[in-house]
């Protein structure tokens, strides 16, 4: 690394640190070390590695080359955040145009069956920039409503390049096309469910953090229940809770048509919801410990009544760290919606063990890849409510 | 009028306050002194039932404090604490018309109001109303906080060492406003603090409580020259004692016909700092001037000595 107290100002400009490294690895073995796309005959054979030169025209693989390292350099060497930010979103945008073209040339006119899937190099590459593009954005201290933008801005052009059937030739693709009417019935089982579980969480776990606040005996208590529940690992959760909602089922009138099963959503609904109490009761008895005490003093000295305390001072001085539970409970239910599948939850995971028990990597990510975007869009809009919540008088909430 | 009538408070069988009984007249204002532990905010804070007694009543206007409900009482009665205990999520205006608000004004009314004591406070209303508390110097917070304490124009001010986190010069200042407010609305104003200085140089009287108990309960000047117990006696200061004598005394008390040389000092200034004068002019006779700078007669550094400690 370039000490700029020791090397002269010109050399100083060029200075290389460890993420730059790491870029630079990433995109050299991405490029000439691993392979980037796998071809196969059809859906079943076994694959044979593309690499990169191969994948391509050889005028464009040349010339995307040149592309691609010059950006991974400029992003490695570049000290600006703005010109890391820039080179990485260039060469993340020239990667994922290459993949789909890549697709394009390996499959023969008319071949139906034949199946291009991006391999090691392209998600290599793939690391490097997006580690740029997220290097940048921290350090630029991106406002979260800014970051709502540029996520919009992301969906728009995502979707625009999918419009134009940019990746149509793509593996991935090719197994959304013949499951598109199902792969939006699952991500619409896979919202319901991270949310619903959610939003019943919230409508319970709020009350028991008032109660676990107010009543300090019961807090190591209930704190503690619910960190137990927190340990029990999810697939021992889903499975321990199909014998009593199968007993509820068929011994309590009127439960199963409520849609109340020993396996399916039901089991995956209260499972969630379990794992999302800790996270919201925890942060509503840090948010309300958090009020300073001089503030809760003087409410109670101007005569505000105990609810009008908890609802003008306590509750609003409390919400963003309440909301900081919310998000927790959010993106993790957004993952864990995926595993519901295995007892018939539905959802995106579906795809995820549908692809498993057929070898079919490219169904796998049909599944995963919509299940990060989510997790990731739901932190991003949670963070710009939380920024929203938290102004303007929070920053003098330390004093 | 806040009658305290042999009052008692304990704490899991450990008294606080141990029967206290004092009456602090209408636009009176009396500071409570002690060290800590000694029951003075405990104290304080029965009078607007933050804390219940346990034994004995409390009177305001006659009236026993549980008539009515806690909230009610509290909305009567000011409220002002250390660190001011600003609402972080709300402005100035919201802070200050919290009170008016839980009494339904209306909100014209609040605003009128929150504009006249921003005013009142040296606080432009045009730029404070709508600022944050973090967005205030720590003076500035404390103003308001007194303020907000003021809004629905209560009788009674209590304070619990309004001005602990001030730095010493804005503490001086914000010590003369409260005066000047108190003087101008007629506040009956109780404030504890733990500084001795503070409280003889505030209070129309001073309360003086140790371990639970009211040792002293008089004018600054009697609690100096006759301290009921060797508690009060230290509290006070033995070697600070004179030089605060002497700042309850004015020169004009002890003018004398003559000429002296030197620059002359006004008539209104305290004989303690008089005698500073003295020491720093270097001479033991002094000319005295009215306020329209005439000399009108001179005060010797022989007749402060002799005559300064307000006993012939």
């Amino acid at each position: 690394m370039a000490n700029p107290a020791t090397s002269p100002r010109g050399i100083a400009a060029l200075h290389v640190d460890k993420l730059g490294l790491l870029v630079a690895l990433l995109t050299g073995w991405g490029l000439g070390g691993a392979s980037f796309a796998t071809f196969r005959a059809n859906r079943i054979v076994q694959g044979s590695a593309v690499e990169f030169w191969n994948a391509l025209p050889s005028s464009l693989a040349l010339a995307a080359m040149l592309g691609i390292v010059a950006a991974a350099a400029a992003g490695a060497l570049g000290r600006s955040h703005l010109l890391r930010l820039a080179s990485g979103l260039a060469g993340l945008i020239v990667v994922l145009l290459l993949i789909g073209t890549a697709a394009g040339y390996l499959t023969s006119e008319g071949d139906k069956l034949a199946r291009v899937s991006p391999a090691a190099g392209f998600w290599l590459l793939v690391i490097a920039f997006a580690l740029l593009i997220i290097d940048a954005l921290s350090r630029l201290s991106v406002k979260p409503l800014v970051r709502l933008v540029i996520l919009a801005a992301f969906y728009l052009v995502f979707g625009l390049g999918l419009a134009a059937g940019l990746w149509d030739d793509l593996s991935l693709l090719k197994e959304y096309s013949t499951r598109a009417a199902s792969f939006w019935a699952e991500g619409r089982n896979h919202l319901v469910l991270a949310m619903g579980s959610m939003a019943a969480a919230i409508l319970a776990g709020i009350p028991i953090g008032l109660v676990c606040y107010a009543l300090p005996a019961t807090r190591s208590a209930i704190l503690n229940i619910l960190n137990t529940i927190q340990t029990i690992p999810s697939m021992a959760m889903f499975t321990l809770l199909i014998a009593p909602l199968g007993w509820i089922a068929t011994n309590i009138p009127g439960a199963s048509e409520l849609g109340i099963r020993g396996i399916g959503t039901a089991p995956a609904f209260v499972a969630l919801f379990l794992y999302s109490l800790l996270p919201v009761v925890a942060n509503t008895v840090a948010g309300l410990a958090g009020v300073p005490h001089n503030v809760r003093d003087a409410a109670r000295g101007t005569g505000m009544t105990a609810w009008q305390r908890l609802a003008r001072v306590d509750f609003p001085l409390a919400l963003p760290t309440i909301l900081t539970g919310i998000r927790i409970v959010l993106v993790q239910n957004i993952g864990l919606v995926t595993i519901a599948a295995l007892i018939g939850g539905g959802g995106y995971g579906v795809f995820v063990f549908q692809g498993l028990g057929q070898m079919a990597t490219d169904l796998v990510l049909l599944g995963a890849l919509p299940t990060v975007l989510l997790a990731v869009s739901a932190a991003v809009v949670l963070d710009a409510v939380i920024e929203a919540a938290s102004s303007p008088g929070a920053q003098g909430k330390a004093e | 009028m806040i009658e305290i009538e042999n009052v008692s408070k304990r704490y899991n069988g450990l008294p606080a306050v141990k029967n206290v009984s004092m009456t602090i007249r209408a636009h009176e204002f009396v500071t409570i002194v002690g060290m800590s532990g000694s029951g003075k905010t405990t104290l304080l804070r029965m009078i607007n039932r933050l804390v219940e007694v346990d034994e004995g009543t409390i009177k305001i206007d006659g009236v026993d404090n549980r008539d009515v409900s806690g909230p009610q009482l509290r909305r009567s009665i000011g409220y002002a604490i250390q660190q001011h205990g600003l609402f972080p999520h709300r402005s100035v205006a919201e802070n200050i018309g919290t009170v008016p608000g839980l009494l339904g004004w209306t909100v014209e009314k609040t605003g009128e109001r929150v504009d006249e004591l921003l005013s009142l406070f040296q606080l432009d209303p045009a730029i404070y109303r709508d600022r944050y508390p973090h967005e205030l110097s720590g003076g500035q917070q404390q103003r308001v906080g007194v303020a907000r304490a003021l809004a629905a124009r209560p009788n009674i001010l209590l304070m619990d060492e309004p001005f602990g986190a001030l730095d010493p010069v804005i503490r001086n200042k914000a010590r003369e406003d409260l005066q000047k407010i108190q003087q101008q609305l007629g506040t009956t104003i109780v404030m504890v603090t733990h500084d001795m200085e503070e409280a003889l140089a505030l209070g129309h009287r001073i309360a003086i409580m140790d371990g639970g108990e009211l040792v002293q309960f008089a004018e600054p000047a009697d609690v100096l020259r006759n301290p009921a117990s060797e508690f009060v006696e230290s509290l006070v200061g033995k070697g600070e004692k004179p030089f605060r004598l002497l700042a309850f005394a004015s020169v004009e008390d002890l003018i004398e016909p003559g000429e002296a040389s030197g620059s002359p000092i006004s008539g209104q200034l305290s004989l303690r700092d008089a005698l500073a004068e003295f020491v720093a002019q270097g001479k033991t006779s002094l000319p005295v001037k009215d306020e329209n700078a005439r000399i009108v007669g001179q005060i010797t550094l022989d007749s402060l000595v002799r005559n300064g400690s307000g006993t012939p």
